[in-house]
Protein backbone atom coordinates (compact mmCIF):
# COMPACT_ATOMS: atom_id res chain seq x y z
CA UNK A 1 0.00 0.00 0.00
CA UNK A 2 1.15 3.45 -1.22
CA UNK A 3 1.28 5.73 2.28
CA UNK A 4 3.14 8.82 3.86
CA UNK A 5 4.67 8.52 6.79
CA UNK A 6 5.00 11.92 9.07
CA UNK A 7 7.02 11.39 12.46
CA UNK A 8 7.15 15.34 13.70
CA UNK A 9 10.00 14.16 16.19
CA UNK A 10 12.65 13.15 14.10
CA UNK A 11 13.73 16.49 13.60
CA UNK A 12 12.73 16.86 9.79
CA UNK A 13 10.10 19.13 8.64
CA UNK A 14 7.06 17.58 7.73
CA UNK A 15 6.60 19.09 4.57
CA UNK A 16 9.81 18.16 3.39
CA UNK A 17 9.31 14.36 5.21
CA UNK A 18 6.17 13.88 2.46
CA UNK A 19 7.65 15.99 -0.15
CA UNK A 20 10.99 13.01 -0.23
CA UNK A 21 8.29 10.38 0.42
CA UNK A 22 6.01 11.48 -2.60
CA UNK A 23 9.27 11.88 -4.96
CA UNK A 24 10.34 8.81 -4.39
CA UNK A 25 7.27 7.02 -4.72
CA UNK A 26 6.63 8.59 -7.94
CA UNK A 27 10.77 8.08 -9.24
CA UNK A 28 9.91 4.65 -8.10
CA UNK A 29 6.93 3.97 -10.39
CA UNK A 30 5.19 2.89 -7.07
CA UNK A 31 2.95 5.88 -8.17
CA UNK A 32 1.98 5.35 -11.40
CA UNK A 33 1.69 7.91 -13.93
CA UNK A 34 -1.65 9.59 -13.92
CA UNK A 35 -2.31 8.52 -10.33
CA UNK A 36 -4.82 11.11 -8.69
CA UNK A 37 -3.68 12.24 -5.09
CA UNK A 38 -5.74 13.04 -2.78
CA UNK A 39 -6.67 16.90 -1.92
CA UNK A 40 -4.66 18.76 0.13
CA UNK A 41 -7.26 18.82 2.85
CA UNK A 42 -7.64 15.38 3.03
CA UNK A 43 -3.37 14.49 3.56
CA UNK A 44 -3.62 17.50 5.74
CA UNK A 45 -6.44 15.84 7.93
CA UNK A 46 -5.11 12.02 7.49
CA UNK A 47 -1.41 13.42 8.98
CA UNK A 48 -2.45 15.68 11.33
CA UNK A 49 -0.91 18.97 9.87
CA UNK A 50 -1.84 22.18 8.75
CA UNK A 51 -3.48 22.53 5.21
CA UNK A 52 -0.89 24.59 3.89
CA UNK A 53 1.71 22.21 5.28
CA UNK A 54 0.64 20.12 2.19
CA UNK A 55 -0.26 23.15 0.16
CA UNK A 56 3.35 23.74 0.25
CA UNK A 57 4.43 20.36 -0.66
CA UNK A 58 2.18 19.77 -3.51
CA UNK A 59 2.69 23.48 -5.03
CA UNK A 60 6.87 22.83 -5.30
CA UNK A 61 5.98 19.34 -7.13
CA UNK A 62 4.08 21.37 -9.55
CA UNK A 63 7.12 23.65 -9.52
CA UNK A 64 9.59 20.82 -10.33
CA UNK A 65 7.11 18.58 -12.56
CA UNK A 66 6.64 16.29 -10.67
CA UNK A 67 2.94 16.61 -10.19
CA UNK A 68 0.35 18.12 -12.50
CA UNK A 69 -2.77 19.74 -11.67
CA UNK A 70 -5.46 18.12 -13.77
CA UNK A 71 -9.23 18.94 -13.19
CA UNK A 72 -9.88 19.04 -9.86
CA UNK A 73 -7.11 16.79 -8.23
CA UNK A 74 -3.42 16.24 -8.74
CA UNK A 75 -1.67 13.39 -10.59
CA UNK A 76 1.73 12.08 -10.40
CA UNK A 77 3.41 13.03 -13.52
CA UNK A 78 6.48 10.71 -13.21
CA UNK A 79 9.87 12.73 -13.22
CA UNK A 80 10.48 16.08 -12.41
CA UNK A 81 13.41 18.81 -13.29
CA UNK A 82 14.62 19.09 -9.56
CA UNK A 83 12.70 15.79 -7.97
CA UNK A 84 14.96 16.73 -4.85
CA UNK A 85 15.09 20.20 -4.69
CA UNK A 86 13.61 22.67 -2.14
CA UNK A 87 13.80 24.86 0.71
CA UNK B 1 -39.95 12.91 29.52
CA UNK B 2 -40.70 11.14 32.64
CA UNK B 3 -39.44 7.41 32.93
CA UNK B 4 -39.24 5.45 36.19
CA UNK B 5 -36.19 4.16 37.54
CA UNK B 6 -36.82 0.99 36.90
CA UNK B 7 -37.05 1.81 33.24
CA UNK B 8 -33.84 3.65 33.45
CA UNK B 9 -32.16 0.84 35.05
CA UNK B 10 -33.51 -1.75 32.98
CA UNK B 11 -31.96 0.47 29.52
CA UNK B 12 -28.79 0.67 31.33
CA UNK B 13 -28.42 -2.45 31.82
CA UNK B 14 -29.37 -3.75 27.93
CA UNK B 15 -26.47 -1.10 27.31
CA UNK B 16 -24.12 -3.25 29.94
CA UNK B 17 -25.10 -6.28 28.57
CA UNK B 18 -24.21 -5.31 24.99
CA UNK B 19 -21.00 -3.63 26.18
CA UNK B 20 -19.98 -7.02 27.87
CA UNK B 21 -21.38 -9.08 25.20
CA UNK B 22 -19.65 -7.48 21.82
CA UNK B 23 -16.47 -6.13 24.02
CA UNK B 24 -13.83 -6.42 21.42
CA UNK B 25 -10.99 -8.81 21.37
CA UNK B 26 -8.04 -9.19 19.14
CA UNK B 27 -9.62 -11.78 17.48
CA UNK B 28 -12.67 -10.21 17.24
CA UNK B 29 -10.89 -7.52 15.77
CA UNK B 30 -9.31 -10.08 13.52
CA UNK B 31 -12.67 -11.06 12.27
CA UNK B 32 -14.19 -7.59 11.53
CA UNK B 33 -10.78 -6.38 9.00
CA UNK B 34 -11.05 -9.96 7.58
CA UNK B 35 -15.02 -9.13 7.07
CA UNK B 36 -13.95 -5.63 6.16
CA UNK B 37 -11.57 -6.77 3.32
CA UNK B 38 -8.27 -7.03 5.48
CA UNK B 39 -7.09 -10.41 5.71
CA UNK B 40 -4.37 -12.02 8.04
CA UNK B 41 -4.64 -8.91 9.96
CA UNK B 42 -1.33 -8.47 11.78
CA UNK B 43 -1.26 -7.76 15.79
CA UNK B 44 -0.77 -4.13 15.22
CA UNK B 45 -3.62 -4.07 12.94
CA UNK B 46 -5.83 -5.89 15.28
CA UNK B 47 -5.05 -3.62 17.92
CA UNK B 48 -6.26 -0.47 15.71
CA UNK B 49 -9.78 -2.35 14.95
CA UNK B 50 -9.84 -3.59 18.78
CA UNK B 51 -9.47 0.44 19.82
CA UNK B 52 -11.79 1.74 16.82
CA UNK B 53 -14.61 -0.66 17.90
CA UNK B 54 -13.80 0.08 22.03
CA UNK B 55 -14.30 3.42 21.53
CA UNK B 56 -17.73 2.88 20.01
CA UNK B 57 -19.26 0.19 22.22
CA UNK B 58 -17.93 2.24 25.92
CA UNK B 59 -20.74 4.67 24.42
CA UNK B 60 -23.61 2.28 24.80
CA UNK B 61 -24.39 2.57 28.44
CA UNK B 62 -24.89 6.04 28.75
CA UNK B 63 -26.56 6.37 25.06
CA UNK B 64 -28.65 3.87 26.29
CA UNK B 65 -29.50 5.36 29.66
CA UNK B 66 -29.96 8.87 27.90
CA UNK B 67 -31.58 8.12 24.79
CA UNK B 68 -35.01 7.07 26.19
CA UNK B 69 -34.56 10.00 28.50
CA UNK B 70 -33.67 12.13 26.01
CA UNK B 71 -35.85 11.37 22.63
CA UNK B 72 -39.50 11.35 22.80
CA UNK B 73 -41.26 8.38 23.74
CA UNK B 74 -42.84 7.69 19.83
CA UNK B 75 -38.60 7.84 18.60
CA UNK B 76 -38.33 4.10 18.21
CA UNK B 77 -36.28 1.12 18.05
CA UNK B 78 -34.14 2.89 20.69
CA UNK B 79 -31.56 0.27 20.03
CA UNK B 80 -31.30 1.89 16.58
CA UNK B 81 -31.09 5.48 18.26
CA UNK B 82 -28.47 4.22 20.51
CA UNK B 83 -26.24 2.88 17.62
CA UNK B 84 -26.72 6.03 15.32
CA UNK B 85 -25.25 8.62 18.54
CA UNK B 86 -22.63 5.92 19.32
CA UNK B 87 -21.20 6.22 15.70
CA UNK B 88 -22.11 9.85 15.44
CA UNK B 89 -20.49 10.75 19.00
CA UNK B 90 -17.31 8.59 18.68
CA UNK B 91 -16.45 9.42 14.87
CA UNK B 92 -16.88 13.07 16.03
CA UNK B 93 -14.49 12.35 19.01
CA UNK B 94 -12.09 10.86 16.32
CA UNK B 95 -12.52 13.48 14.14
CA UNK B 96 -11.79 15.78 16.93
CA UNK B 97 -9.07 14.33 18.33
CA UNK B 98 -5.32 16.00 18.11
CA UNK B 99 -2.95 14.02 16.43
CA UNK B 100 -0.26 12.89 18.33
CA UNK B 101 3.36 10.59 17.68
CA UNK B 102 4.15 9.17 13.95
CA UNK B 103 1.30 9.41 11.09
CA UNK B 104 0.39 7.33 8.34
CA UNK B 105 -1.83 8.38 5.20
CA UNK B 106 -2.71 6.67 2.44
CA UNK B 107 -2.67 8.12 -1.32
CA UNK B 108 -5.81 7.33 -2.73
CA UNK B 109 -8.71 10.16 -2.93
CA UNK B 110 -11.54 9.53 -0.45
CA UNK B 111 -14.85 10.76 -0.92
CA UNK B 112 -18.39 9.24 0.64
CA UNK B 113 -19.67 7.60 -2.71
CA UNK B 114 -15.94 5.42 -2.04
CA UNK B 115 -17.36 4.08 1.13
CA UNK B 116 -21.14 4.16 0.80
CA UNK B 117 -23.13 2.62 -2.25
CA UNK B 118 -24.88 5.47 -3.29
CA UNK B 119 -28.21 3.96 -3.78
CA UNK B 120 -28.37 3.39 -0.28
CA UNK B 121 -27.65 7.06 0.59
CA UNK B 122 -30.76 7.78 -2.43
CA UNK B 123 -32.93 5.24 -0.34
CA UNK B 124 -32.25 6.08 2.98
CA UNK B 125 -33.57 10.02 1.84
CA UNK B 126 -36.50 8.41 -0.26
CA UNK B 127 -37.74 6.45 2.66
CA UNK B 128 -37.34 9.50 4.88
CA UNK B 129 -39.34 11.87 2.17
CA UNK B 130 -42.09 8.89 2.18
CA UNK B 131 -42.32 9.64 6.09
CA UNK B 132 -42.12 13.20 5.66
CA UNK B 133 -44.75 13.18 3.20
CA UNK B 134 -47.36 11.00 5.25
CA UNK B 135 -46.45 12.85 8.32
CA UNK B 136 -47.90 16.27 6.21
CA UNK B 137 -50.77 14.04 5.13
CA UNK B 138 -51.11 13.14 9.14
CA UNK B 139 -51.16 16.95 9.53
CA UNK B 140 -53.88 17.88 6.59
CA UNK B 141 -55.99 14.95 8.44
CA UNK B 142 -55.67 16.23 12.13
CA UNK B 143 -57.97 19.54 10.90
CA UNK B 144 -60.39 16.45 9.85
CA UNK B 145 -59.44 15.42 13.68
CA UNK B 146 -59.77 18.10 15.47
CA UNK B 147 -63.36 18.92 14.12
CA UNK B 148 -64.75 15.54 15.21
CA UNK B 149 -63.16 15.84 18.58
CA UNK B 150 -65.18 19.57 18.57
CA UNK B 151 -68.11 17.94 17.11
CA UNK B 152 -69.14 15.39 19.94
CA UNK B 153 -69.27 16.22 23.52
CA UNK B 154 -67.22 14.24 26.07
CA UNK B 155 -69.19 10.87 26.48
CA UNK B 156 -72.43 11.81 24.44
CA UNK B 157 -73.51 9.12 22.31
CA UNK B 158 -74.54 10.12 18.54
CA UNK B 159 -75.39 7.95 15.52
CA UNK B 160 -72.97 6.64 12.71
CA UNK B 161 -74.71 6.96 9.48
CA UNK B 162 -75.76 2.92 9.57
CA UNK B 163 -77.57 3.41 12.94
CA UNK B 164 -74.92 2.49 15.37
CA UNK B 165 -75.02 4.23 18.70
CA UNK B 166 -71.45 5.26 19.77
CA UNK B 167 -69.84 7.37 22.92
CA UNK B 168 -66.28 8.91 22.08
CA UNK B 169 -64.54 7.75 25.54
CA UNK B 170 -62.14 10.80 26.49
CA UNK B 171 -58.89 8.40 25.75
CA UNK B 172 -59.97 8.21 21.79
CA UNK B 173 -60.36 11.76 22.35
CA UNK B 174 -56.72 12.49 23.53
CA UNK B 175 -55.47 9.91 21.25
CA UNK B 176 -56.83 11.87 18.11
CA UNK B 177 -56.03 15.12 19.24
CA UNK B 178 -52.60 14.35 19.43
CA UNK B 179 -51.06 14.56 16.29
CA UNK B 180 -47.41 13.09 15.49
CA UNK B 181 -46.64 14.70 12.07
CA UNK B 182 -44.02 16.86 14.15
CA UNK B 183 -42.84 13.38 15.61
CA UNK B 184 -42.33 12.19 12.25
CA UNK B 185 -40.61 15.06 10.76
CA UNK B 186 -38.21 15.50 13.61
CA UNK B 187 -37.32 11.53 13.53
CA UNK B 188 -36.46 12.33 9.47
CA UNK B 189 -34.04 15.51 9.93
CA UNK B 190 -32.18 14.70 13.21
CA UNK B 191 -31.72 11.03 11.25
CA UNK B 192 -30.75 12.92 8.06
CA UNK B 193 -28.50 14.94 9.98
CA UNK B 194 -27.26 12.21 12.01
CA UNK B 195 -26.17 9.30 9.37
CA UNK B 196 -25.20 12.04 7.04
CA UNK B 197 -23.14 13.68 9.71
CA UNK B 198 -21.26 10.09 10.17
CA UNK B 199 -20.65 9.58 6.46
CA UNK B 200 -18.97 13.03 6.07
CA UNK B 201 -16.99 12.42 9.37
CA UNK B 202 -16.22 8.62 8.28
CA UNK B 203 -14.67 10.63 4.88
CA UNK B 204 -13.09 13.48 6.84
CA UNK B 205 -11.73 12.37 10.00
CA UNK B 206 -8.05 11.70 11.18
CA UNK B 207 -7.06 8.13 10.04
CA UNK B 208 -5.55 5.32 11.67
CA UNK B 209 -1.70 4.54 11.27
CA UNK B 210 -2.54 1.84 8.84
CA UNK B 211 -4.38 2.85 5.39
CA UNK B 212 -5.87 -0.80 4.93
CA UNK B 213 -6.93 -0.77 8.02
CA UNK B 214 -8.09 2.77 8.12
CA UNK B 215 -10.09 2.15 4.60
CA UNK B 216 -11.99 -0.73 6.13
CA UNK B 217 -13.15 0.86 9.57
CA UNK B 218 -13.74 4.04 7.60
CA UNK B 219 -15.99 1.90 4.98
CA UNK B 220 -17.65 -0.08 8.31
CA UNK B 221 -18.46 3.18 9.64
CA UNK B 222 -20.58 4.84 6.38
CA UNK B 223 -21.73 1.73 5.54
CA UNK B 224 -23.12 0.92 9.23
CA UNK B 225 -24.64 4.34 9.92
CA UNK B 226 -26.59 4.21 6.48
CA UNK B 227 -27.96 0.99 7.24
CA UNK B 228 -28.84 2.34 10.63
CA UNK B 229 -30.49 5.31 8.61
CA UNK B 230 -32.54 2.89 6.29
CA UNK B 231 -33.78 1.11 9.24
CA UNK B 232 -34.59 4.21 10.97
CA UNK B 233 -36.46 6.46 8.40
CA UNK B 234 -38.44 2.64 7.56
CA UNK B 235 -39.39 2.83 11.61
CA UNK B 236 -40.10 6.48 10.87
CA UNK B 237 -42.83 5.74 8.44
CA UNK B 238 -44.19 2.79 10.10
CA UNK B 239 -45.04 5.20 12.88
CA UNK B 240 -46.92 7.85 10.61
CA UNK B 241 -48.66 4.48 9.02
CA UNK B 242 -49.91 3.74 12.18
CA UNK B 243 -51.40 7.50 12.65
CA UNK B 244 -53.23 7.30 9.44
CA UNK B 245 -54.61 3.84 9.91
CA UNK B 246 -55.40 4.50 13.64
CA UNK B 247 -57.32 7.98 11.64
CA UNK B 248 -59.20 5.99 9.24
CA UNK B 249 -60.64 3.73 11.98
CA UNK B 250 -62.06 6.30 13.95
CA UNK B 251 -65.64 6.27 13.59
CA UNK B 252 -67.15 9.56 13.61
CA UNK B 253 -69.94 11.81 12.08
CA UNK B 254 -68.24 13.66 9.53
CA UNK B 255 -66.52 11.63 7.63
CA UNK B 256 -62.97 11.11 7.03
CA UNK B 257 -61.72 13.01 3.74
CA UNK B 258 -61.83 10.81 1.12
CA UNK B 259 -57.96 10.23 0.25
CA UNK B 260 -57.56 8.92 3.64
CA UNK B 261 -60.23 6.46 3.58
CA UNK B 262 -59.04 5.31 -0.06
CA UNK B 263 -55.09 4.90 0.82
CA UNK B 264 -54.15 1.69 1.82
CA UNK B 265 -52.29 2.26 5.11
CA UNK B 266 -52.53 -0.60 6.82
CA UNK B 267 -50.88 -3.11 8.96
CA UNK B 268 -49.95 -4.49 5.47
CA UNK B 269 -47.82 -1.69 4.65
CA UNK B 270 -46.27 -1.02 8.55
CA UNK B 271 -44.82 -4.91 8.14
CA UNK B 272 -43.63 -4.13 4.44
CA UNK B 273 -41.81 -1.13 5.22
CA UNK B 274 -40.20 -2.93 8.76
CA UNK B 275 -39.18 -5.57 6.03
CA UNK B 276 -37.45 -2.86 3.95
CA UNK B 277 -35.71 -1.35 6.82
CA UNK B 278 -34.16 -5.03 7.80
CA UNK B 279 -33.47 -5.63 4.05
CA UNK B 280 -31.69 -2.14 3.87
CA UNK B 281 -29.61 -2.89 7.08
CA UNK B 282 -29.06 -6.32 5.78
CA UNK B 283 -27.55 -5.17 2.51
CA UNK B 284 -26.02 -1.98 3.28
CA UNK B 285 -24.11 -2.26 6.74
CA UNK B 286 -22.76 -5.46 6.24
CA UNK B 287 -19.81 -5.86 3.86
CA UNK B 288 -20.44 -6.53 0.08
CA UNK B 289 -18.24 -7.50 -2.80
CA UNK B 290 -18.06 -4.38 -4.15
CA UNK B 291 -16.03 -1.14 -1.74
CA UNK B 292 -14.23 1.01 -3.71
CA UNK B 293 -12.23 2.54 -1.00
CA UNK B 294 -11.25 -1.01 0.59
CA UNK B 295 -10.22 -2.24 -2.82
CA UNK B 296 -8.05 0.61 -3.64
CA UNK B 297 -6.11 1.13 -0.31
CA UNK B 298 -5.14 -2.79 -0.47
Amino acid sequence: VNRILVDPDNGVPPWRQIKDQLVRLILAGELPIGAQLPSIRQLARDLGLATGTVARVYRELEATGVLRTAGRGRTARGRGNRCHGGT
Amino acid sequence: MAMDWMTVLSYTLVGFILLLVLWPTTAGGRRVLKRWGVGEADDEQAKLAVKYLRDRRLLYPPLFLLSPLLLPSEWGPDIVAAGIAALLVAEAIAALRPARGPRAAGLTPRTWGGLVQRWAIAAMVLLGVVAAGMAVAGLVAQSWADRVIASIPLNTEWRSPDGEVTAMSQQLRDQLGTPIWLTVVAMVLVGLVAVLGIVWLAVHRASVRDPRVDAALRTRSARVAVGLGIAWMASAIALANSRLQFLQGVEAPEAPPVWLSSLPFNGLLGFGVLLVGAAGWYWVANPGNRMPYVQSAR
